[in-house]
């Protein structure tokens, strides 16, 4: 009896999940009762087209991975209510990688088998876009990721291509800044993260190409880490002129308050991360000082916004969700979205080959990041182009607009 | 009246023993080729990593069901064997890098799994004399250890970077590059390793485990090695938790600490509490209904993990036996009923 | 840099060790592990956040109230969870899972309370600067953390040992059948003990507040480094968990400084697994052998 009843039940198992799934991927997008974003206005089965996403909504980015979720909703729902693509509307599958690359295998999975998306946008985590990328490639998806990490693109992939410059094009203008205010040596911490260590990486090797700048230590920081003097105390005891920083949001605050409070004054130097008002608000005045590289920064109110685009991009994203973003990827994703649908609009139909062999072609869409143009790489990096920015009083200034107001800063 | 009781439930084993078979063969076939479902490979590879985690949790089980030692660290033997594996066959890590020599994924998998349980019987030489509560803390910080091991160590294991394009199993000539070969390959290691499982269980070995758990001192006076008997349980129980971890990092052919983390031993543990310990069926139920559960309940978004911890809170408190003991009690209900009946 | 060091290790250390000394409390008193001490840290320092950081209460009174908050939440969830399954003779394996469960609902709760940040916790000495010892700058709040540890140490062996409550729960975990003859009332005193174990959490929670941040990974960052404190120092000594703590602050901190930062958590944790293998009692000697 035992056996038989193993088989069966397993068995059902098996029936159960076909079932779940059936029913899941219909209701998807607009799960769960959250209503953040309607993703579906007055669509109809067949009539619509369906864009996939998939990011961390929990694990430890979620709060990034909302907020890029948010973003894409955002670009979603204005695309309908402006009339949908092709006459068409959009709905947007959302899954859940929950931060790891199984579940980004999953969740890519699901999109192009389960829900067969026309497109997707690709997570911000560049390891799961590695985990995942054979699978979306296997299936001849176009995906438009956001993360920054340029391995991804390194993998001869053809359906891939990234919604902004990747953290590459930042390790050229900080060096020529870091010189500019009298950088002579310098001391790194690395957070252990793919993101932070391929940024770290960029970075020290075009110092160790200039040879202008001498690194005097390598620190290492674990992300369960919530103390980091000792590793803050050697950095500081080498006496560099600068420190760099390459940590994620969530550990650059903490540690920006301990290393000031350990007596560092001098500059502090990183990636976009610490653009991000999260920075300010934990670390407070300690995060004045610190230059850093992005391809933009979320500005305090929507008035101090860069552009006329940007503006506009502020207040729907203010009406729609209450606040403004706290983190760039909302930026993002946003891109992304309006990169797919111009590569939908240039295919004229929703065939994902046809829509990658447009997007490949796309040259002069102006996005919040700047211009795009894939024709001028044949790898899908569709920018290069990052600004700095400088952290004084309080507030984030683009360096060149800092300079020119208050005079080049320079190492004591 | 015994014998036409016998009669109908042997007519109804054969018939469950079919649809058993129907529904595991059957419909991921059907699912993998497009007929009447459409062509569908996410819920093939969800079958594939339940099935791994139904071997993980079997390895535990022996451990935890069948000696009562309590493990809260079987992710690191999850770890030992993925990332073993993974550096023994493949070509730009490890041994590839080093010597410029790969092993085929078969073989390696069986040498991770070899170094799997190396690492449980010197776990379990000083775990064995400690009292349960320090017994399970060994395994966590062993867990920990492993995980920051691989972590910290980026020459050998890439660290956070991970380990991407891990070769396919090759078996006798077919590569296994896509979830519905792999999960016709793990279908036939399953039943192995049910197989060799109820080998140990019902054979001496299996009894010494038990007698281990119910009464040590009793077990002791009746002349059994407590001590080798648990060491080799711990042994067998990392070898098979290696295997599944081997199998993991050849079938999503990219791994990275973070899935190695403690969580993950917790994830294994609940599996096996929640599904029934201490026999064939449990694991394989716990890591069905977990990994569909998490699935599942994706819907949720923000909610997820708080259900999840909710329905885990709730079938600790009323499901001591796991599913398994929630089923046969069904069964036996029903059983009883039928007699009754025919009785009168 | 010496002193910084030393400094940092010490404050990390009682870090740990207020976790550290509710592992130990809740074992001593009860004969469990409770997986839940990390995560009650958390809830008190959210809790202290809004009662002094948003909605600006006295300091005094937003420590007190929060303490007594998780005073009850302690006692609620014993008496609701762990007391259910000790009734139905649960082994022991399951009141941990329970725990490991209630831990994960404590976590995704407090999300979606507050929210997945990091946040800030206001300085509670605004009058006072960070004072130089040594060379080294050194903030009002870590010395506070360091005292607090210790006199929490104190205080609380003294309670354990010399009180007649404090000596009714160690009975209590000890042979709940022969306290109950003794007329203790074993359960309320059980329920007592995890309110108090809570409250120690909520404390620790607000007194390292100031120096991490709050979010809600903050006790699982702290949760594993704590239990191996507790270990170390003898699992269910007062004084072993923070004398382990401190250890495990100092080696840490000074690994990170003079060894490697990339190694300094290997370190730590292959230490531990020296120790249990060859004094498993801990420094201070607990009771850890099988039969």
């Amino acid at each position: 009896m035992k056996k038989s009843m193993a088989l069966l039940l397993v068995g059902a198992m098996v029936l159960s999940l076909a079932g779940c799934t059936g029913s899941q991927s219909s209701s998807t997008g607009t799960a769960g009762g959250n209503t953040e974003g309607t993703t579906t206005v007055g669509a109809e089965a067949g009539d619509v087209i369906k864009l996939g996403y998939f990011g961390p909504e929990t694990g430890p980015n979620s709060m990034t991975g909302q907020e890029a979720r948010k973003g894409a909703q955002l670009k979603v729902k204005e695309i309908n209510q402006a009339g949908g693509i092709l006459g068409q509307q959009v709905t947007l599958v959302v899954y859940d990688d929950k931060g790891t690359p199984e579940g980004a295998v999953k969740a890519a999975t699901r999109l192009v088998e389960d829900d067969k998306v026309s497109a997707i946008v690709g997570s911000q985590l560049s390891s799961n876009l590695q985990a995942a990328g054979d699978k979306i490639e296997k299936g001849g998806i176009p995906c438009v990721g956001t993360g920054l990490g340029p391995v991804w693109l390194k993998n001869g992939w053809k359906y891939f291509f990234r919604s902004q410059g990747n953290s590459e094009s930042g390790a050229a203008p900080l060096n020529d800044v870091m010189e500019q205010v009298g950088v002579k040596s310098m001391a790194v911490m690395i957070a252990q993260d793919e993101g932070s260590i391929s940024s770290a990486k960029l970075v020290t090797d075009e110092v160790g190409r200039r040879g202008n700048i001498s690194i005097t230590t390598s620190e290492v920081s674990q992300n369960t880490d919530t103390d980091w003097t000792g590793q803050l105390s050697k950095m500081i005891s080498t006496s560099p002129d600068g420190i760099f920083l390459s940590v994620q949001v969530e550990q650059a605050g903490p540690m920006i308050k301990q290393l000031r409070g350990l007596g560092y004054e001098g500059f502090i130097f990183g990636n976009e991360c610490l653009g991000m008002p999260d920075v300010r608000l934990v670390a407070g005045d300690a995060a004045n000082n610190s230059i850093y590289y992005a391809v933009h920064v979320i500005p305090d109110s929507i008035e101090e916004a860069n552009s006329e685009k940007e503006k506009a991009f502020l207040q729907a994203f203010t009406d729609e969700y209450g606040a403004l973003p706290i983190g760039d990827v909302a930026y993002r994703t946003y891109d992304a979205v309006t990169i797919i649908q111009k590569g939908i609009e240039d295919a004229g139909n929703t065939e994902p080959t046809a829509i990658r062999d447009a997007i490949k072609n796309i040259s002069g869409l102006e996005v919040l990041a700047g211009t795009i143009d894939y024709t001028q790489f044949d790898n899908g990096e569709g920018m290069v182009g990052t600004q700095i920015f400088i952290t004084e009083n309080g507030r984030n200034y683009l360096f060149e607009k800092y300079v020119d107001e208050f005079g080049v800063p320079t190492v004591n | 009246m015994q014998k036409k009781l016998k009669g109908k439930t042997s007519a109804l084993n054969k018939a469950a023993i079919a649809v058993g078979v129907f529904l595991l063969l059957v419909i991921p076939a059907m699912l993998n080729f497009g007929i009447v479902f459409s062509a569908n490979s996410y819920l093939i590879f969800l079958m594939c990593i339940i099935m791994i985690y139904a071997i993980a949790t079997s390895g535990l089980d022996l451990l935890f069901g069948y000696t009562g030692q309590i493990s809260l660290g079987h992710a690191g033997f999850y770890c030992i064997g993925a990332y073993a594996s993974a550096l023994l066959s493949h070509p730009s890590y490890g041994l590839g890098k080093w010597l410029g020599i790969t092993i085929s994924p078969i073989i390696s998998i069986f040498l991770a799994a070899l170094l799997a349980m190396g690492f449980g019987i010197l776990l379990s030489l000083p775990a064995t004399k400690l009292v349960q509560h320090f017994l399970s803390l060994l395994t966590i910080a062993f867990a920990q250890l492993v995980y920051l091991a691989v972590s910290s160590f980026p020459e050998v294991t890439n660290g956070f970077l991970g380990i991407a394009t891990i070769p396919y199993i090759n078996l006798f000539g077919i590569e296994l590059d896509n979830n519905y070969k792999f999960y016709m390959f793990l279908l036939v290691v399953v039943v192995l390793v049910l197989v060799v499982k109820t080998n140990i269980v019902k054979s001496r070995v299996g009894r010494c485990f038990i007698a281990v758990r119910e009464n040590q001192l009793a077990a002791n006076g009746c002349g059994v090695d407590i001590r080798k008997y648990k060491i080799t349980a711990f042994a067998l129980s990392a070898f098979f938790t290696g295997i599944s971890g081997a199998l993991y990092a050849h079938l999503v052919t990219f791994i990275s600490p973070e899935s190695f983390m403690y969580a993950q031993s917790v994830i294994f543990l609940t599996m096996l509490v929640f599904g029934g310990n201490g026999n064939l069926l449990g694991p394989i139920l716990g890591a069905a209904i977990i990994t569909s559960s998490q699935e599942m309940l994706q819907a949720f978004r923000d909610y997820q993990m708080l259900i999840y911890g909710g329905l885990m809170l709730v079938s600790i408190l009323f499901l001591p036996k796991g599913l398994y003991g929630l089923l046969r009690q069904m069964l036996q209900f029903a059983k009883d009923g039928r007699e009754k009946h025919v009785d009168s | 840099m010496f002193v910084n060091v030393l400094i940092g290790g010490l404050v990390l250390g009682c870090t740990y060790g207020m976790l550290a000394l509710g592992y130990s409390l809740i074992y001593q008193a009860s004969g469990y592990m409770n997986f839940t001490q990390p995560d009650l840290l958390m809830v008190g320092a959210f809790m202290g956040l809004t009662f002094f950081g948003t909605w600006g209460w006295p300091f005094a009174i937003s420590l007190a109230l929060a303490m007594i908050m998780m005073f009850l939440l302690g006692m609620a969830m014993e008496r609701s969870f762990i007391r259910t399954l000790v009734k139905k003779g649960a082994k022991n394996i399951y009141i941990v899972l329970a725990t490991i469960a209630l831990s994960t609902i404590l976590q995704n709760a407090a999300m979606l309370i507050w929210d997945s940040r990091q946040h800030s916790f206001p300085s509670i000495f605004t009058k006072i600067k960070p004072f130089k010892i040594g060379g080294a700058s050194v903030r009002p709040e870590g010395i506070l953390a360091i005292v607090v540890a210790i006199s929490a140490m104190v205080l609380l062996h003294l309670f354990l040992n010399k009180t007649k409550f404090g000596t009714a729960m160690r009975a209590s975990a000890q042979n709940k059948t022969a306290a109950n003859v003794m007329g203790i009332n074993v359960w309320q005193t059980i329920s007592i003990t995890y309110g108090i174990a809570a409250a120690l959490a909520c404390l620790g929670g607000v007194i390292v507040a100031p120096n991490l941040g709050v979010s809600m990974n903050l006790g699982t960052q702290l949760g594993m480094k704590s239990f191996a404190s507790a270990v170390i120092g003898g699992y269910g000594n007062m004084y072993g968990a923070i004398v382990g703590a401190l250890l495990i602050g100092l080696i840490e901190t000074f690994s990170a400084a003079y060894i490697g930062s990339l190694y300094k958590d290997f370190i730590v944790f292959a230490l531990l697994i020296l120790a249990m293998i060859f004094k498993p009692t801990g420094i201070f000697n607990a009771k850890v052998y099988d039969t």
